[in-house]
């Protein structure tokens, strides 16, 4: 029972690490058609300029705050300069992504070199607290109860406010929105940007969870989005949340059990919901 | 028109006539430098350490200076610790630079994939740092100045057996050749001398979350950990939000500790007792002293990381000592020198039995310092091991 316990806690405080970290992928992927390459290269260098800013600065909050400026910054670039160019076209907006994933994580070997960087936590987090009978960091705790307000607050966003439901419209049948009058691009680029730079602060914020961001981190993260992407249907936060919730308790539960196995266990799923409902869990069927 | 045809032509002469006829100044002179090729990582994960050796190459060529005559040029090539890289970095050094020694790569994977093509041109090999036992078995001209990895392993195994007293350990260590060899080093040493290895945990190369593995650590008198890289940073974090202070010393089979962005990242002393294992060795406290004060007075300066630039100083001094045993001459010469080396250095006897040194592994306590931890020495072994009759590296025995 105990076991189980555990598996569920820290399951369950990965997966929301790992909603933070990849649920921009699964919304640019819904809304924009795109699958952005450079996701886990805009997370990485996001959380090693985050992590300069909160050491220079002494202040955790400037430091995620700073990751998130410059995920958006670097998102818009790529944006402007590269995908609204590409539209519809879904091969070269992977090449092109697949381009700057690896330009951006040779920029910031150049810049931050290959040692893991990890964000210092506030003193009032560096405990660690008794929880059914085995410690739990009070930081890890925070992120949890951070990751899960996350989703909510953009949940909300996209179903209860009028930006949603263009988002949620513009996923549909972008023309016929197009042909109402509503002005699609302010919005694409606006969430593209915003749902980056959500990303950006989680790569500052999480770096302690998450074994610090390092000069591999672009790749893991990467590849991690889209099994949780698959996993979880896309488009949706719904199904970016329940995928990364369903990946985080599978890991750690194969983790407990068979030590070598978790990276394949994830891979083995996702094969698993391709074969018998591509269309992820909480995505809708075509 | 053709005013400026003619003048066109005599810009491209003037620059095509002196990459063609090269540099008067070498023209002129008739010695030709002894090139050695350095094969480091410079830009991926193990530039952390590898960029810090560098002064000590320098240092060691620049004590020598010339063999008959002939000065020495180091050529550093960066591999970026990918072995499809570091093969192309040593078909440049011998076709272009002809390079007579190698000294690195550092990377097991790296020197596996440009041995036999080394050793087909004649071109002796030096790594950086200890290596998979396997490699001894190859026929390839690679020798050992740091021992293997499960002679490394050893020295930690006796001293959680003899020093801590331990009976019960857990291994924990990333899923690939070096960390198995590691541990099995320390797993032989340690069930040698009556412990028990009671759980072995190995994990994937891209684990991001060390939590499970470590809440999952059976109740043992040791861990004995190793990883590489970027990874032992977060690992020993979590290690220490999640074990109580003083429970389970930690072990660390191989040394990533003394580097000051280690000190900074972990942010205050261990709370749980530490050990490293560092092949950062020096004779005695004299030789360290001596050492340092001799780079002081040519630089004016002393690196700010003094142990990754004695590994460099040192496996650059082996090599130019076999080059001044032929007289700056490579090939089978220079092999042969490698082989027959008897001398003192830095760490002590530089001797090499079946391509195989002894490994001298100082095992440090990490202890608390004013801001962040500090390592102090604990105890120094020197670990002998002897071929079986199919060239397995058994270790021998312990030399203290």
């Amino acid at each position: 029972m105990e076991t189980a316990i555990q598996i569920l806690t820290f399951g369950i405080s990965f997966g929301t690490v790992l909603f933070l970290a990849s649920f921009a992928f699964s919304v640019s992927l819904g809304l924009m058609g795109v699958i952005n390459a450079a996701h886990g290269a805009i997370f990485m260098i996001s959380g090693f300029t985050g992590i300069t800013v909160a050491v220079q600065t002494d202040s955790w909050l400037l430091g995620v705050l700073a990751g998130g400026v410059a995920a958006s910054l670097v998102a818009l670039v790529i944006y402007l300069g590269f995908l609204q160019l590409l539209y519809k076209q879904a091969l070269p907006q992977i090449l092109v992504t697949f381009g700057w994933a690896f330009a951006l994580s040779n920029i910031s070997l150049w810049i931050w070199g290959g040692m893991t960087r990890i964000v210092p936590e506030p003193s009032f987090l560096t405990a660690s607290v008794n929880f059914a009978g085995f410690p739990i960091p009070s930081y890890r705790l925070a992120m949890t109860g951070i990751g899960i307000a996350a989703f909510f607050l953009i949940w909300w966003m996209q179903e209860k406010t009028k930006i949603g439901a263009i988002i949620r419209a513009g996923m549909d049948d972008a023309e016929t929105l197009s042909a109402l009058g509503i002005n699609l691009k302010p919005v694409i680029i606006g969430t593209f940007c915003l749902t980056s730079g959500l990303s950006g602060m989680a790569a500052v914020a999480a770096s302690p969870v998450i074994g610090g961001i390092s000069f591999g981190t672009w790749t893991y993260v990467f590849f991690m989005a889209i099994a949780i992407t698959i996993i979880g249907g896309l488009g949706s936060v719904q199904g970016a949340f329940a995928g990364a919730i369903i990946v985080g308790v599978l890991w750690v539960g194969l983790a407990t059990f068979f030590p070598a196995l978790p990276t394949i266990g994830m891979y083995v799923g996702m094969v698993i919901i391709l074969l018998f409902r591509p269309w992820g869990l909480l995505g809708r069927k075509p | 028109m053709k005013t400026k045809i003619a003048i066109l032509f005599l810009a491209l002469a003037l620059m095509v006539i002196p990459m063609v006829a090269g540099n008067p100044a070498e023209a002129a002179s008739t010695v030709k430098p002894i090139k050695i090729g350095v094969m480091l990582d410079q830009t991926s994960w193990g530039s952390v350490t590898e960029l810090l050796t560098i002064p000590g190459y320098k240092f060691a060529a620049d004590e020598v200076g010339s063999i008959n005559g002939r000065p020495i040029e180091l050529i550093f090539e960066d591999t970026g610790y990918n072995p499809s890289i570091a093969i192309d970095k040593a078909r440049k050094l011998v076709e272009r630079d002809n390079i007579v020694l190698s000294l690195g790569p550092g990377l097991p994977a790296e020197v596996k994939a440009v041995a036999p093509y080394l050793t087909k041109n004649k071109v002796p090999v030096i790594p950086q740092y200890p290596k998979p036992l396997a490699s001894l078995k190859e026929e390839n001209w690679v020798v050992f100045p740091l021992g293997t990895n499960p002679m490394f392993g050893y020295a930690s195994g006796v001293f959680a057996a003899e020093e801590l007293g331990a009976k019960t350990a857990t291994t924990a260590g990333l899923d690939f050749a070096g960390p198995h060899d590691y541990v099995a080093g320390f797993t032989q040493a340690f069930e040698e001398r009556g412990g028990k290895v009671i759980q072995s945990q190995w994990f994937p190369g891209n684990v991001v979350d060390f939590s499970t593995y470590i809440l999952n650590m059976k109740d043992a008198d040791i861990a004995a950990v190793v990883f590489f890289g970027t990874l032992d940073v977060p690992f020993f974090k979590q290690y220490r939000e999640l074990v109580k202070p003083g429970k389970r010393p930690v072990v660390w089979l191989w040394d990533e500790f003394d580097m000051a962005v280690n000190r900074q990242l972990l942010n205050g002393p261990a709370e749980i007792p530490t050990y490293s294992a560092s092949a950062l060795t020096y004779k005695d406290p004299q030789t360290r002293k001596d050492f340092l004060a001799r780079y002081a007075k040519r630089y004016a300066s002393v690196p700010a990381e003094s142990a990754p630039f004695q590994l460099g100083y040192y496996i650059a001094s082996i090599g130019l000592q076999a080059l001044k045993m032929t007289g700056g001459e490579g090939g089978d010469a220079l092999w042969k020198a490698l082989l027959a080396m008897d001398r003192d250095s830095i760490k002590g006897r530089v001797k090499f039995t079946n391509k195989l040194m002894d490994t001298i592994v100082q095992i440090m306590k990490v202890e608390a310092g004013d801001a962040h931890y500090e390592l102090v020495p604990a105890k120094q072994y020197r670990i002998h091991g002897e071929w079986n009759s199919d060239r397995t590296a058994i270790i021998k025995s312990v030399v203290k």
